[in-house]
């Protein structure tokens, strides 16, 4: 079994501290190691839940977008969301799971300023409870106190 | 550092000198030069000069373009503002000179006399401490003064981006959502719904068309113990609404860890009623909120072209990938909140 890149990762940007950092002595170029170095953590918190996160959060908008397509009355924008949701990614890798993702919120927004026009507000909160889960589930901004450290 | 850096950068002061004294007409010597941190959208630089045949020393800062920067901003804008200031009560360097052209030492660049005290990070909670009150006052007197500033009697704010009362909202406005047009790397549903919900709900009329900072918030002064030295930072100055600036500094980005105290300093409501009497401006309520709301369609304009200068390679100095990570993530966030709160009220 190869060593776990997260723990990799974190053992790397400490020994970038540790070692490296010290050999500098030009205080911006220090800081400028330091940073990459805590960057560098921060990027490995995610990574193992990132694949995981991205397939569910693909469930949870196309299910929205499913649901929704009984409220919509614009044939357009129905003919397009149809289309999106035949579309079937089989592929389980990042970068697949990560296109189709853009694409589903591309159709989520869409979907999102049509229900805002004829103020369709029960399926306006749902989104909203979607967009929250997502943002809540790659969120990094409560590491900002470890950065500092 | 790097010898060869170390050496390059020895070369830029040896020829930062050699122009000083050409311009200045004294002998100038480069006796030290260091970067320093002075925002991502500027190379800046710490000089200490010698007068060759007097031995005095001068400190100063020499602020040089980079090839690649976070927002496209003039030399000019950055170096009007500090003029519109010199000499008053609102505290910034003293100015020395602005060159435009590349020619001379191979980017534009302006010269400031270094002042004392030093810049916070605007994420350390503990940065003004034990002087929040005294600071925060000033911090907000301070704000209030620059919106007060008449601009029709001054001759320089006619070659600052100029504003209608009417119209400020939507050319701030489209001016940011451009820069995420042409930056993104991807469509975000959280800023697109409030950039619908900007448009669809215009603030209104500004009371008066003033000069806005652009960037004031805490990290962009200079503090030493209980006293602010110095506002910096002015490169996104304009004419404009001052509740953007107003809103722009009371955003909750700057207070994440200490919602309570804008800025790490005095509350939200100390905060306002200092900057009424200051500017003598009231605030209507509504159009702050559009102007909040906008504070974090523009913070994330700025983190999302950080990231794409980062990813493009074009700037990889990592100040651009955690703007890119973390105060991104931060604004998001807030507008989460907001939205949710338009939602359900």
């Amino acid at each position: 079994m190869k060593p776990d890149i997260n723990k990799s990762l974190i053992i790397l940007a400490q020994e970038l501290i540790q070692r490296f950092s010290t050999l500098i002595h030009d205080e911006y170029e220090q800081s400028r190691l330091n940073s990459l170095a805590a960057l560098l953590i921060l990027g490995s918190v995610n990574l193992e839940k990132d694949i995981a996160n991205l397939s569910h959060h693909n469930m949870l908008i196309e299910q929205w977008l499913s649901k929704s397509l009984e409220k919509i009355s614009d044939r357009e924008l129905k003919e397009k969301l149809v289309n999106v949701l035949s579309t079937v990614e089989d592929s389980l890798t990042h970068s697949a799971l990560d296109s189709r993702n853009q694409i589903l919120k591309e159709n989520l927004v869409s979907v999102q300023a049509y229900f805002e026009d004829i103020k369709e507000k029960s399926s306006l909160i749902e989104s909203w409870e979607i967009l929250r889960k997502i943002h809540n589930d790659s969120k990094i901004n409560h590491l900002l106190p470890m950065l500092k450290e | 550092m790097s010898q060869v850096k170390e050496n390059i950068q020895q070369t830029l002061g040896v020829k930062f000198a050699e122009y000083l004294s050409l311009r200045l007409k004294k002998r100038y010597e480069c006796q030290q030069i260091k970067r320093i941190f002075g925002g991502a959208s500027r190379e800046t630089y710490r000089v200490r000069l010698i007068e060759k045949d007097k031995r005095d020393s001068v400190n100063l800062i020499y602020r040089r373009s980079q090839k690649s920067s976070l927002i496209e901003t003039k030399q000019e804008t950055e170096y009007l503002a500090y003029s519109l200031f010199q000499d008053s009560s609102v505290p910034v360097p003293k100015l020395i000179l602005l060159e435009e052209s590349s020619e001379a030492l191979g980017a534009p660049f302006l010269v400031m006399e270094e002042l004392e005290g030093e810049a916070a990070s605007p994420f350390d909670k503990e940065a003004y401490r034990p002087f929040e009150n005294e600071i925060g006052k000033q911090f907000w007197t301070i704000l209030g003064k620059i919106a007060s500033l008449d601009i029709s009697k001054n001759k320089l704010t006619k070659s600052l981006k100029q504003s209608s009362k009417n119209t400020s909202w939507k050319s701030e406005l489209d001016y940011w959502v451009a820069v995420i047009r042409n930056d993104s790397l991807g469509v975000e549903p959280i800023l697109e719904a409030a950039i619908r919900w900007l448009y669809r709900h215009p603030p209104k009329q500004a009371e008066k068309i003033s000069l806005v900072h652009g960037d004031y918030r805490n990290g962009n002064f200079l503090v030493k113990k209980n006293r602010i030295t110095g506002i910096l930072d002015w490169e996104m100055a304009h004419l404009g609404d001052p509740l953007e600036d107003l809103a722009w500094a009371l955003s909750p980005i700057w207070c994440w860890e200490l919602l309570s105290r804008p800025a790490y300093l005095i509350s939200r409501d100390k905060g306002l009623k200092i900057w009424k009497k200051e500017s003598g401006l009231s605030v209507d309520e509504e159009s702050l909120i559009w102007w909040e709301l906008f504070a974090c369609v523009k913070g994330l304009a700025i983190w999302i072209s950080a990231g794409n200068e980062f990813l493009l390679g074009k700037n990889t100095d990592p100040v651009n990938l955690f703007s890119a990570w973390i105060p991104g993530d931060i604004h998001k966030e807030i507008i989460l909140d907001k939205m949710e709160a338009v939602l359900l009220s």
